[in-house]
């Protein structure tokens, strides 16, 4: 009797594993990458169908561009790639099927990654169509990577091993499992072991971290890929707050990225998000922070109480790129001393001494900068030639910058004044290296006052067609109500004299605002296909014909860029940026 | 046997070259003309230069000038808008350009010869447009009348504000240019005393450059009587430089430095040797074609006596590796490395020009030569025929390691490799008796490190 009584209890209880483990098996094969992640891990993408995202890409028209493209017909040839493709047609030979259809089939119910700080170890997890589809992953890598080791002579490459009855394989630093659909392949192993014992509900997870389940209830399900970003252990540690603390000495960088770099010890989290599709490409990332307190140790970015808004875009004809900042110049030089290490003061200090002196005695800080409302529109547009009768060999676009002045009549009179100074100084270095001198004009243009230099074209008439760069300049200040412009090129600041008073308003929270018009960027370049051609011809070594036709297939892959934006905005608890990319062709 | 002058009688070495049965004109001694009367020549150029002999081939290189018209127009515009940036080192870099495509070889030789002659660096000059309009000066007159590249050189913007010449006022001659026109572009040391470098300067006063511009100042030229190398009269600076071009030393010694360009860099030509040149040169009233004519038609140039005994100038090397195995390259990354090598063009080191020969090489500059080649095949800039250098062996129909050796040999050595040396070469570029074409780029490093590499 005994016997059979043990029989019944093993059978029972092999029955009870065996339901436990299919139990575990169909519960891992339902689990999402963030429940079978370890909670350690700080850095989390998800691409919910990667295989669009794919499609987008390598079906888009630009794609092709850039498979014609010289740089990348080089990259093929490199010996790496050369071994990479070897390796990819095996796998493809193993799997009976191309490497686009099997990264399809293999990543059809998702791709995920994760970097893990204990271990810095990365991980990847892709879910398959199914587990067959897993299985023959994991085989094809295995026996592809046992056949590339026995031919290079090392027969033992592959080690295989188990963990909680999950076979695991490692080659090199490379470590592959199979949970039920999900295949997992991380450069630790210590994180594959992580990931087995979470799909067996061992571990802490992901996606049982509280910040972490707050953040995906508000991501956008639409986007085609996700990326969370914690940043709390970072916070804890003080890494960031030492790293972001420690004084600048990149005066540029503060002006371009200050406000969000000193949002950036107390941020929790940060998130992205990647919108995709044939004509667009938008990239939206968020970092919830208090942007009243970092306004109090950086108002000239964000504003006092993080109030700052940018002025209105302006748009004048041809404008290719278009600028909309809050800035405060002047409140950033007085937070020099906190702001900028000891190097960079001394210069501040140094300019500020030859400022004064350029400035017949006025403070530059205080009596300039001071004098100056936050906030600047920056406008670059393509120049229509010939002026004044000579076109330069190479065309450069002109660049102006707006700004608004608080005490317009004092202040005109010191920028015109300086300005001619600066025209005369031109004039003085130009003649010693047989520059043509600027003839300087005032005239009044409407309610504008504006005073010009513009070159004297060159005694040559013969050049004249193909003069030198500085003939792109015709340096120029022109006021207009309490509008001060700045401009490189006479036209362009007559242009923007009409849209000073306008230009594309800005929405609430707007911090900083850029556009990219594609069109005219490409009609900029089109017009320089000449000194393109020669600056072929020079960095190649190619002959005219061959270096027209590389030029000529970049101009036409530049059509599908159609414009780009940046913005920059502030609510009440985040910092949002916005960078989009909008181009033509696409499906 | 390596033969030197000494082995030779001038009588007959001048005399014209004539293919034989024991010295065929084969694809050895056309690339032998095509290295020293251009920078190399490509498989294609050799068959056909051999298809046309050695005074076709030499004619066809004398001639390639007429045909410049198209090209130059071309070259002129790209060099226009090369000068939008005021840059020379751009500047060099389209020369260097021009060098690599140009179908006039020996017309731009000699404008290398002509610029190294007459020495002017862009480095205190610093006005890209007044190096090229010298550059293109050079080049107009590369094969023509010394005379009219001597008058031009004397009103050449470059070289007066180079030799700090741009202003020459009677009541205080600039003795500068004067000098340098007899010692260094005309004459040579010992034709000459103090006395005459004063009376030419006395020739030149008025000779001004503005704004980069000559102009002639009437009011500060002396027009008092000068007496120039025996010879008086109210010269100016145009009569002053008749008076030296009509003297014996200046045929000689222009005919000297074509000789030892051209020829041999070690050898010293004794005025024996040099006198049948100068009397083609005064006969055919100072024109350079005649000379080169009689030089790579001559039995001298294609002996061993002028075989593999120059040392390959750094231009030379870089430009000619690229024309021989049809390669094209970032130039102006090759003017940078070229001005490591001591060669940048437009850059001369001094008034001088470059010594050339064995000042080429020595313990820094050997290995900087090596790492110009392993640059050149290792830039993904460098293309080979438009492609890899790999898909060159196919382009070529090269099947096997030791076709691939003896054609780069063909092509880029002046001396033929030891039997030892092959044989190395050629296990480098195989793997169990099959040609590995991954292995060519450390085949031609190795090749350009070996000493036969070094000659031209």
């Amino acid at each position: 009797m005994r016997p059979l009584l043990l029989g019944r209890r093993a059978l029972l209880l092999w029955s009870v594993l065996a339901s436990f483990m299919l139990a575990a098996s169909a519960s891992a094969a339902d689990k999402t990458a963030a429940e079978l992640l370890p909670a350690s891990v700080v850095v989390f993408v998800d691409v919910p169908q990667p295989g669009k995202a794919l499609d987008t890409v390598l079906d888009h028209p630009l794609m092709a561009e850039v498979l014609k493209a010289p740089e990348y017909q080089r990259a093929l040839e490199t010996p790496q790639y050369q071994q990479f493709s070897a390796v990819l047609r095996r796998v493809e030979e193993r799997l009976g099927m191309k490497w686009r259809d099997a990264i399809g089939g293999l990543t059809r119910g998702g791709l995920a990654g994760g970097f893990d700080l204990p271990t810095r170890g990365v991980v990847v997890l892709a879910q398959a169509a199914s587990e067959d589809v897993a299985k023959k992953a994991q085989t094809t890598f295995v026996e592809t990577a046992q056949e590339i080791a026995k031919e290079q002579g090392h027969a033992n490459a592959v080690r295989q091993d188990e963990h909680r009855g999950t076979a695991i394989h490692t080659v090199g630093e490379a470590s592959l499992t199979v949970i039920g659909k999900w295949v997992v392949v991380s450069n630790k192993k210590p994180l594959v072991l992580s990931v087995i014992d979470n799909s067996q509900s061992q571990g802490e997870t992901l996606a049982a971290d509280q910040q972490f389940q707050t953040v995906s209830k508000s991501r956008p399900t639409s986007a085609a890929a996700w990326l969370y970003g914690d940043l709390r252990v970072l916070r804890l540690t003080g890494i960031l707050r030492n790293a972001l603390n420690k004084k600048s000495n990149n005066p540029p960088a503060e002006i371009l990225a200050g406000g969000v770099l000193g949002a950036l010890p107390d941020a929790p989290y940060v998130t992205a998000s990647l919108d995709l599709s044939a004509s667009r490409l938008k990239l939206t990332t968020s970092l919830p922070c208090d942007p009243k307190a970092v306004a109090k140790t950086r108002d000239f970015y964000l504003g006092p109480e993080a109030a700052g808004k940018a002025p209105p875009l302006l748009r004048p004809g041809g404008t290719l790129l278009s600028l909309s900042t809050y800035r405060d110049f002047a409140s950033m030089w007085r937070h020099a001393p906190d702001l900028f290490d000891e190097g960079i003061n001394a210069q501040f200090a140094e300019a500020e001494s030859k400022l004064t002196t350029f400035f017949a005695g006025r403070n530059f800080r205080d009596d300039i900068l001071g004098n100056l409302e936050p906030g600047v529109q920056v406008v670059v547009a393509r120049q229509e030639f010939p002026q004044e009768g000579v076109t330069p060999a190479i065309k450069l676009p002109a660049a102006a910058a707006v700004f608004r002045m608080k005490q317009p009549a004092e202040t005109t009179r010191v920028f015109k004044v300086t300005f001619q100074s600066l025209v005369g100084f031109l004039n003085v270095a130009g003649a010693q290296n047989a520059i043509q001198p600027l003839d300087l004009n005032s005239e009044k243009i409407g309610d504008a006052l504006v005073v010009s230099g513009v070159y004297l074209p060159p005694t040559d008439e013969k050049t004249r067609g193909e003069a030198g760069l500085n003939f792109n300049a015709s340096p120029t200040v022109a006021f207009v109500g309490d509008r001060f412009i700045l401009a490189s090129a006479k036209p362009l600041a007559i242009e923007l004299i009409k849209h000073v008073q306008g230009g594309i308003a800005a929405s609430e929270g707007t911090n900083t605002f850029v556009q990219l018009d594609g069109k005219v960027g490409l009609a900029s370049l089109a017009e320089n296909r000449g000194p393109l051609i020669a600056q072929n011809m020079l960095q190649r070594g190619h002959d005219r014909t061959a270096a027209e036709q590389e030029i000529d297939r970049a101009l036409a892959a530049l059509r599908i860029l159609e414009g780009a934006s940046l913005g920059l905005s502030v609510a009440d608890s985040r910092l949002d940026l916005a960078i989009e990319v909008q181009l033509a062709g696409g499906k | 046997m390596s033969l030197t002058l000494a082995d030779l009688r001038p009588a007959d070495a001048w005399q014209r070259f004539e293919p034989s049965a024991e010295q065929p004109f084969n694809r050895r001694l056309a690339a032998h003309l095509y290295r020293r009367a251009g920078m190399a020549a490509t498989s294609r150029e050799l068959d056909e230069a051999v298809r046309l002999g050695p005074e076709g081939a030499v004619k066809q290189l004398l001639s390639s000038g007429d045909t410049l018209a198209k090209f130059d127009q071309e070259m002129h515009k790209f060099a226009q808008v090369t000068l939008a940036a005021n840059n020379p080192e751009l500047l060099a870099g389209w020369w260097l350009h021009r060098m690599r495509h140009t179908p006039a070889p020996l017309v731009e030789k000699m404008t290398l010869f002509w610029h190294g002659h007459f020495a002017t660096s862009a480095a205190k000059v610093r006005e890209a447009e007044l190096m090229l309009q010298q550059n293109e000066m050079f080049r107009r007159h590369a094969l023509g009348d010394f005379g009219q590249l001597v008058r031009g050189i004397a009103r050449d913007p470059a070289m007066l504000l180079y030799l700090d010449s741009a202003t020459n006022r009677k009541v205080h001659p600039n003795e500068n240019f004067a000098r340098e026109v007899m010692e260094l572009f005309c004459l040579g040391l010992g034709h000459y005393t103090e006395r005459d470098i004063q009376e030419l300067a006395r020739c030149f006063t008025g000779w001004e450059i503005q704004y980069g511009h000559f102009k002639f100042n009437a009011y500060q030229h002396d027009e008092q009587s000068k007496t120039v190398l025996g010879k008086s009269g109210k010269f100016d600076g145009d009569d002053g430089l008749a008076v030296i071009l009509d003297q014996p030393a200046t045929a000689e010694f222009i005919c000297g430095k074509l000789l030892r360009f051209f020829v041999a860099d070690d050898e010293v030509f004794t005025p024996e040797w040099v006198a049948p040149l100068a009397g083609k040169f005064r006969e055919s009233k100072l024109s350079v074609a005649p000379v080169l004519e009689m030089i790579f038609t001559s039995r001298l140039f294609y002996s061993e006596a002028a075989i593999g005994q120059k040392v390959r100038s750094p231009i030379e090397l870089g430009v000619g590796m690229l024309r021989a195995l049809d390669a094209t390259t970032n130039m102006v990354q090759l003017a940078n490395r070229l001005r490591e090598l001591g060669q940048m063009p437009l850059y001369p080191p001094n008034v001088k020009g470059w010594d050339g020969g064995r000042t080429w090489i020595n313990s820094s500059t050997l290995l900087g030569r090596a790492n110009l080649v392993r640059y050149l095949v290792e830039n993904p800039d460098t293309r080979f025929a438009g492609g890899p250098l790999e898909q060159l062996l196919d382009k070529q129909s090269i099947k096997s390691a030791a076709d691939a050796v003896d054609r780069f040999a063909e092509l880029l050595l002046a001396v033929p490799l030891a039997a030892d040396v092959r044989a190395q070469l050629i296990a480098s570029l195989e793997q169990n008796g099959s040609l590995r074409p991954d292995r060519l780029r450390q085949m031609l490093h190795l090749a350009g490190t070996l000493p036969e590499f070094q000659l031209a």
